[in-house]
């Protein structure tokens, strides 16, 4: 993962708005000092510990922005809290749903580029031996594998992406839920 | 350097360096570490609170098909300058003076 790209993750809890400010003024850092992600973890420090302190002073700065933050974290009514625990039936199964879909992403692309490897590798033998007795037979074959060996180098950079991605719905589902359920846990 | 730099100072030195002509972020840091050994994170911050308090405004510029952000100073930040320049004068010459040689 490059430098920025971690720091990025590192910043949420911030606004959007200085998150991308942040996160541009540092793209641009980089660029203009031909900063490699190495030489920028030196000069920068870590991009956790930049981030903290980017957070720190934005916190101690901004009184207004602290209070619209606080205020999202509030804790829940009397009634919200009654609500949350009625439905919990309905949003446990979303969520567990939500988890299940997100994990099989990434799984169900790597099947399909792996079942592509195998597809190819059989209809290239199968090929090879029919080519023998029928030639067009044989070569229909052959060109099926060549075909799938194709569609599974194609398709597995998108399996990869699926992958980081899947990571990163399933650390911003968490983040939701640690968000409500301190939520939840601190009803009146 | 074992002393902090208080924050006003700072502000004052990164008004001063952009007095003279208004800067991006990497250049402007690197011109302050000519004269003042400041990290690299340091700027960003300080940019982002004078920005917010009107001292500075930016400027976009493309270059190298990225937006390069160009800092530069405002009429208040001119005053605040001044000011925060007259205010460390005084403090630096106390402290000279209690100080003296050693």
């Amino acid at each position: 993962m490059t430098y920025l790209n971690e720091l990025e993750q590192a910043l949420v809890g911030l606004p959007k708005n200085e998150q991308e400010n942040i996160i541009e003024y540092y793209r641009n850092y980089l660029a203009d000092g031909g900063l490699s992600d190495e030489e920028a973890r030196v000069k920068l420090g870590e991009s956790a510990v930049l981030a903290e302190k980017l957070k720190a002073d934005f916190d101690q700065e901004d009184g207004d922005e602290v209070t619209t933050r606080a205020k999202q974290t509030q804790p829940l009514t009397r009634g919200q809290f009654i609500l949350v625990i009625l439905t919990s039936p309905i949003w446990l199964l979303v969520t567990l749903i939500s988890f299940l879909g997100i994990a099989s992403l990434p799984l169900l692309a790597w099947g399909i580029a792996l079942s592509l490897i195998i597809v190819s590798a059989f209809s290239g033998i199968a090929g090879a031996v029919v080519l023998t007795q029928n030639f067009w037979g044989g070569l229909f074959y052959i060109g099926m594998a060549v075909i799938s060996i194709g569609l599974s180098i194609m398709f597995s950079p998108c399996a990869t992406w699926l992958v980081m991605k899947a990571t990163d719905w399933t650390k911003a589902l968490l983040l939701k839920i640690q968000h409500t359920a301190r939520r939840v846990m601190n009803h009146e | 350097m074992a002393i902090r730099i208080p924050n006003r100072v700072l502000e004052a030195v990164v008004l001063s360096v952009l007095k003279e002509e208004p800067l991006y972020g990497y250049a402007l840091t690197k011109k302050i570490q000519l004269q003042l050994p400041i990290s690299d994170s340091t700027t960003y911050p300080i940019l982002r609170r004078l920005e917010q308090k009107d001292l500075v405004t930016t400027r976009s510029k493309v270059f190298a098909e990225r937006v390069r952000k160009y800092y530069e100073l405002t009429d208040s930040g001119q005053l605040y300058l001044k000011e925060a320049c007259a205010d460390w004068q005084l403090f630096s010459n106390q402290i000279n003076a209690l100080l003296g040689e050693h």
